[in-house]
């Protein structure tokens, strides 16, 4: 291929979306809510697991250490608990007179002064560990009871697996949503294309009978699929980043109590955008382009 | 050149389109196919450009054997020829300079010489002040004039018009048929016509092949003196430029 037909390619597969206007834009609408769709359900999935993730760091471990350690013996215990698999976070340490303030705080009425009267305090000093996966959390309570210096672990096994299960069904179900739409997406965009494409079989056979190879026939058509498939995963990626946008700023200033705290795990659209992005891309580009390729090959046999 | 052995065509739907049909056509002849409707004419246009493959026998065209012509040396047979169809053909979707440079942009001409080229031919057939204009914008024998602009573009060895004159004005037939002898004249190009049109092609000195029912029933030659003065051409001067040496002659075909 030399530099001037690929201007060419490049410039026909413009020419001709312009020229079909009607059948583009239709194409375009159709993707483009496809789009809309699968968007909306991946955000609205990702949401939904982070709040999930986000109660679960709440569910901590503690894990209780010998009273007897040096300052140097809690930072051995620290790197080690930080060391075990499908531990996230350690907290900092939490001395047993801290330990005793947070206790007394979280008792109803209870008074700081109160502290000063126990002398003895017979609270060991402590971590505060959350973990990534809480279906483990047994297995990892028993790696941070094995920690040298540890003394006992305390954690809700019955919460973690409730919460765990719940995160696997909503993940599966997200997952299926989001293939269903994938797949209802590709079955009417290839049906848009096949019509496209249909509506041109005269056109390509008087390409054919002029003398025009295949490829010569078929890359614009390609082009122009590409040209199409990008324009909807742009205009469905600009109108999900708007309404986002719009849903967070309005989060912030209509809510207030319960839905707020909900609406205050909205994960940033910086955050997951780029992701979105990429897979409306290499849609718009896979599904038209292999699409355009696929059914025009139909025609070509004259 | 084209070389029919034995030929027949039959149709998927078990129609005979042409029974053991044998002719000859030199390079640089002129040679109309007469015959009623549903002769077998369109037929045998559509098997010189394979568009129908035929059903036993041999063809020989442009030096191809279409009998065993690969699917991928399509595109290239048909290069070295230009096809004129009664409906035009035309690209609706492209203006009449892009259907012209079309034809060319096939052969992978550089696009510098396609803009010499493209008004050049569309000068010749008197276009090219609608270059711009969609096929639907223009008449029936205006879009025939493009698609002739475009059969001659890549300056072929072999001219097929099927019917050119069918859906135009008949006051133009006589102008329409004087253009391709002349380009038979002037580039040496070989030109078969095909038209139902028998008293039409009586008025010129030309080889006649008459079809009638699928069957050649008769093949007759030129008379050997000079043209009537029936025909003539206004100024043939702009088409004898189509042998000038600028023309775009044929090239190796690029395949992609
Ligand atoms: N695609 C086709 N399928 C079946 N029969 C056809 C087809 N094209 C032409 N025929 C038949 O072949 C015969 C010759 O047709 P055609 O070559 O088009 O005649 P002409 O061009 O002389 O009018 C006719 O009987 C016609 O009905
Ligand atoms: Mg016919």
């Amino acid at each position: 291929m030399t530099g001037s037909s690929i201007r060419y390619l490049i410039k026909e597969g413009g020419r001709s979306l312009v020229a079909n206007r009607m059948m583009s834009l239709a194409s375009i609408m159709v993707q483009m809510v496809c789009f809309l769709l699968i968007g909306a359900s991946l955000l609205f999935s990702a949401n939904i697991d982070g709040f999930l993730k986000s109660v679960e760091r709440r569910n901590q471990i503690a894990v209780y250490v010998d009273p007897e350690l040096d300052d140097q013996g809690i930072a051995r215990v620290r790197n080690q608990l930080g060391s075990i698999e499908t531990v996230e976070y350690v907290g900092d340490y939490v001395t047993p007179q801290e330990g005793l303030e947070s206790l007394v705080r979280d008792m109803e009425g209870g008074n700081i002064i109160f502290t000063d009267l126990i002398s003895d305090n017979p609270l060991p000093g402590l971590f505060r560990v959350s973990i990534s996966d809480l279906s483990q959390q047994k297995q990892v309570m028993d790696k941070l009871k094995r920690v040298q210096g540890v003394i006992n672990v305390r954690g809700s096994t019955d919460l973690a697996d409730t919460l765990a299960s719940i995160r696997n069904m909503v993940t599966f179900m997200g997952l299926a949503v989001v293939t269903i739409l994938a797949i209802v997406s590709l079955v009417i965009t290839a049906n848009t294309i096949k019509l496209t494409i249909l509506n041109r079989k005269r056109e390509i056979g008087i390409m054919r009978l002029v003398g025009a190879t295949n490829g010569f026939i078929r890359l614009p058509f390609v082009i122009e699929g590409i040209y199409i498939g990008l324009i909807a995963a742009g205009l469905a990626f600009g109108l999900i980043w708007w309404a986002y946008s719009y849903l967070t700023a309005m989060s912030a200033e209509w809510t207030n109590g319960f839905v707020k705290d909900i609406f205050s795990y909205l994960i940033p659209f910086e955050e997951i955008g780029w992701k979105i992005f990429v897979c409306f891309a290499a849609g718009g580009i896979f599904v038209s382009g292999i699409g355009s390729s696929f059914f025009i090959g139909r025609h070509l046999k004259v | 050149m084209i070389k029919f052995v034995n030929v027949n065509k039959v149709y998927p739907n078990g129609t005979s389109g042409l029974e053991n049909v044998n002719l000859s056509i030199e390079d640089g002849e002129f040679v109309f196919v007469v015959g009623d409707s549903g002769s077998g004419k369109s037929t045998l246009v559509k098997l010189i450009l394979t568009e129908e493959r035929h059903t036993s026998g041999r063809i020989y065209v442009n030096d191809y054997d279409l009998s065993r012509i690969k699917n991928r040396h399509i595109p290239a047979l048909r290069r070295t020829m230009g096809v004129v169809f009664q409906d035009f053909r035309l690209i609706p979707t492209m203006n009449v300079y892009d259907n012209v440079a079309f034809a060319l942009r096939v052969t992978n001409i550089p696009s510098r010489e396609i803009k010499k080229r493209v008004p050049y031919i569309l000068n010749l057939v008197g276009l090219e002040a609608k270059s711009k204009a969609m096929p639907t914008q223009i008449s029936g024998g205006e879009q025939q004039r493009v698609a002739l602009a475009r059969a001659l573009a890549n300056n072929p060895m072999l001219l097929l018009a099927d019917e050119p004159t069918g859906n135009i004005d008949p006051n133009l037939t006589f102008e329409i048929m004087e253009l391709l002898i002349e380009i038979n004249h002037a580039a040496k190009t070989t030109v078969l016509v095909v038209t139902h049109e028998q008293d039409m092609v009586s008025h010129f000195n030309k080889r006649i092949i008459t079809i009638n029912k699928g069957r050649i029933v008769s093949d007759a030659p030129a008379q050997k003196k000079r043209r009537t003065g029936l025909i003539h051409s206004a100024d043939p001067a702009p088409v004898s430029a189509l042998a000038e040496p600028n023309a775009i002659r044929r090239r190796t075909v690029y395949d992609w």
